[in-house]
């Protein structure tokens, strides 16, 4: 009966090939969005990992969250400038450090900063090559590629804006930090007070503002009094997991969108795939006759069409799942590459039941024309 | 063996004027020989659906031996016909891809009805038919292999009737007299009822006896006596 099947398949292998790829289109679709969605989720939600509060000027709290953990380039309003002083010396605060946009080199955004911030970023571990000491000493994210001794002038305005280099400043590469699967592995930390000064602002007379801080409260309890007491009228404090799960549950409506979208799509490849093997089985009524007349019993004959379908709808269906995956693979790691978040792409335990339910539906799919099949008169070899 | 007495019986089909198959009685003697004949549109082909179970008549009784195969239900009637029946076609129905070998154990193979012996008896019925390689593809045999290798699958479960329907229309010749030689020697050997719908007067002449088939109606000499 295998030998069989496998001969009727090979020599129907065009009709095969078809019902393969539209059950693995239909599925790597079902499967690409459950992925997607999945690797930008969990990658997102690590790489606002290290960041508990974020404090800054009064406006969108998902812009602050874009900026200070996706690195995203947008106008920040600025704090004012005791805001960070006074946290500095908050009791409650394990540290607080500044985030200063504005210049870029190449297409990696610099960012002032103090090394309370680079102390985060490497898990407290200091930087390969050494901890910066100078105004002129730069750090780099594993995914900057500059070496270690190293100078560039950074250029005012995002990556990819046409601002003016800053000629008359340079920094050197003095360290580089672990990968951390962030958008900051792309970033170049530099001090904070190096950006001041490059813009003209002076720390000396009046402590100047800045768009971010990023705080570690010493304790949860910490955390939410400082975010009740920073958000007012003047500065919001925000958990960035917290405005994270709240941007998913608007990303999860038009997940949702797809996912019925995809349904769709598999319910009309569902119908199609029916069709087609009705038509096929019409085709083969002589066949199937002719095994019958020759003595074959008819649960064979439903056997060998059910079988012969779903072999096909199951191969379509391991190779929808991993067109799907390589698909996310792709895009996420093309992703990756524009702003350094790593997108975890991974199946979880859940996704087994998809690929049964599937397999389910092939099964009663196919078990319509195997049931034609089964229905199918013998005489019908005779007739010519 | 086995014995076929038809009693009876009509076929018809909706929009027909009259039945495209009515005999009122018809036996044929168990290892008995028949050949039946009638222009095309006769009724032969009926008749072979008739009395392989294939088909059911509208009325009238189909015995084999004793059992009235007619009164049987689907799958009862499908095991009688595996278990009782060789059948070989005008058309040969290979499987194409699977070998010779194969295609004779085929249907056995589907109704897991294979014995110890029965690959040692394919293999013997293919030689017995000339085919020498039993891995051959089908696909690259001649038209008179290809309806040896299907006698041979006729005979693998040892019918007790074999009934061919125009064994030799599709092939030429010399390959034909060939197949008609070994449906008649290879169901005298095993003592099998024969009964082969054919024109070919060669094969015609061999048989024990031959019934021509008009319009549906029997109308050979043993009747003629009856009719005056
Ligand atoms: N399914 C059917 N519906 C209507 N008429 C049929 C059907 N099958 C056969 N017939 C008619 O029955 C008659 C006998 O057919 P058949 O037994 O195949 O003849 P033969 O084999 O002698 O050429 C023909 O007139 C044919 O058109
Ligand atoms: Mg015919």
């Amino acid at each position: 009966m295998i030998r069989f099947i496998l001969a009727d398949l090979k020599r129907l292998w065009a009709a095969s090939l078809i019902i393969v790829l539209l059950v693995a289109l239909a599925a790597a679709l079902g499967v690409g969005i459950t992925l997607q969605e999945r690797a930008l989720r969990l990658g997102s939600a690590r790489a606002a990992d290290k960041f508990d509060l974020v404090i800054g000027a009064a406006g969108s709290e998902t812009q602050l969250v874009l900026s200070s953990v996706f690195l995203q380039p947008a106008p920040l309003p600025l704090l004012a400038g005791d805001v960070l002083a006074k946290l500095k010396q908050d009791p409650r605060v394990a540290f607080a450090a500044p985030i200063g946009f504005g210049d870029s080199f190449k297409t990696y955004p610099v960012v002032g900063s103090t090394p309370d911030l680079i102390n985060a970023l490497n898990n407290g571990a200091a930087p390969e090559g050494g901890t910066p000491a100078g105004e002129h000493d730069a750090v780099i994210g594993s995914a900057v590629d500059l070496t270690i001794g190293q100078s560039f002038e950074p250029m005012h305005g995002a990556a990819g804006d046409a601002g003016h280099v800053h000629t008359e400043f340079s920094y050197q590469v003095v360290g580089r930090l672990m990968p951390t699967g962030t958008a900051w592995d792309r970033a170049i930390i530099v001090p904070i007070e190096a950006v001041w000064e490059i813009h003209g602002l002076h720390a000396e007379e009046e402590p100047p503002g800045v768009p971010a801080i990023l705080v570690k409260p010493k304790t949860i309890a910490d955390a939410y009094r400082l975010r009740g007491e920073y958000r007012g009228d003047q500065t919001v404090a925000v958990f960035p997991g917290e405005v994270l799960t709240r941007l998913y549950a608007t990303l999860g409506d038009a997940r949702q969108v797809m996912s019925i979208i995809a349904l769709a799509a598999q319910a009309l490849v569902a119908g199609a795939i029916a069709l087609i093997t009705i038509a096929h089985v019409a085709q083969r009524r002589r066949q199937i006759g002719a095994l019958r007349a020759f003595g074959a019993p008819r649960s064979a004959v439903f056997g060998i069409v059910w079988i012969e379908l779903l072999t096909l709808m199951g191969t379509g269906i391991a190779l929808g799942f991993l067109v799907g995956w390589v698909a996310v693979r792709l895009i996420s790691d093309q992703l990756t590459r524009q702003n350094g978040v790593v997108l975890p792409v991974e199946f979880q335990g859940g996704d087994l039941g998809l690929a049964l339910l599937l397999l389910v539906a092939a099964a009663v799919i196919a078990a319509v024309p195997a049931l034609l099949a089964y229905r199918q008169p013998a005489v019908a070899a005779l007739r010519s | 063996m086995l014995a076929l007495t038809l009693d009876q019986v009509q076929v018809s089909y909706p929009g027909l004027e009259t039945p495209v198959l009515d005999i009122r009685s018809l036996t044929v003697a168990a290892e008995e020989c028949v050949a039946v004949t009638g222009p095309s549109g006769s009724g032969k082909t009926t008749l072979v659906n008739i009395i392989t179970g294939l088909a059911c008549p509208d009325r009238g009784r189909v015995l084999w031996g004793a059992e009235d195969i007619a009164a049987l239900a689907e799958a009862r009637r499908d095991r009688w016909r595996a278990e009782t029946i060789g059948l070989v076609m005008q058309e040969f129905h290979l499987f194409e891809g699977l070998s010779a070998l194969d295609n004779v154990l085929l249907p056995a193979r589907l109704r897991r009805a294979t014995g110890r012996d029965t690959l040692d008896h394919a293999h013997a019925l293919l030689a017995r038919v000339g085919i020498k390689r039993a891995n051959q593809s089908t696909a690259t045999l001649s038209r008179g292999e290809m309806q040896r290798v299907a006698v041979a699958r006729a005979l693998l479960r040892r019918p007790k009737v074999l009934i061919a329907d125009e064994p030799t229309a599709s092939l030429d010749p010399g390959h034909g007299a060939e197949v008609a030689e070994l449906l008649l020697s290879l169901a005298r050997e095993s003592g099998a009822t024969l009964i082969v719908v054919s024109h070919d007067e060669r094969l015609i002449n061999r048989m024990d006896r031959s019934l021509t088939l008009s319009a549906g109606r029997l109308a050979n000499a043993a009747f003629a006596g009856l009719a005056a």
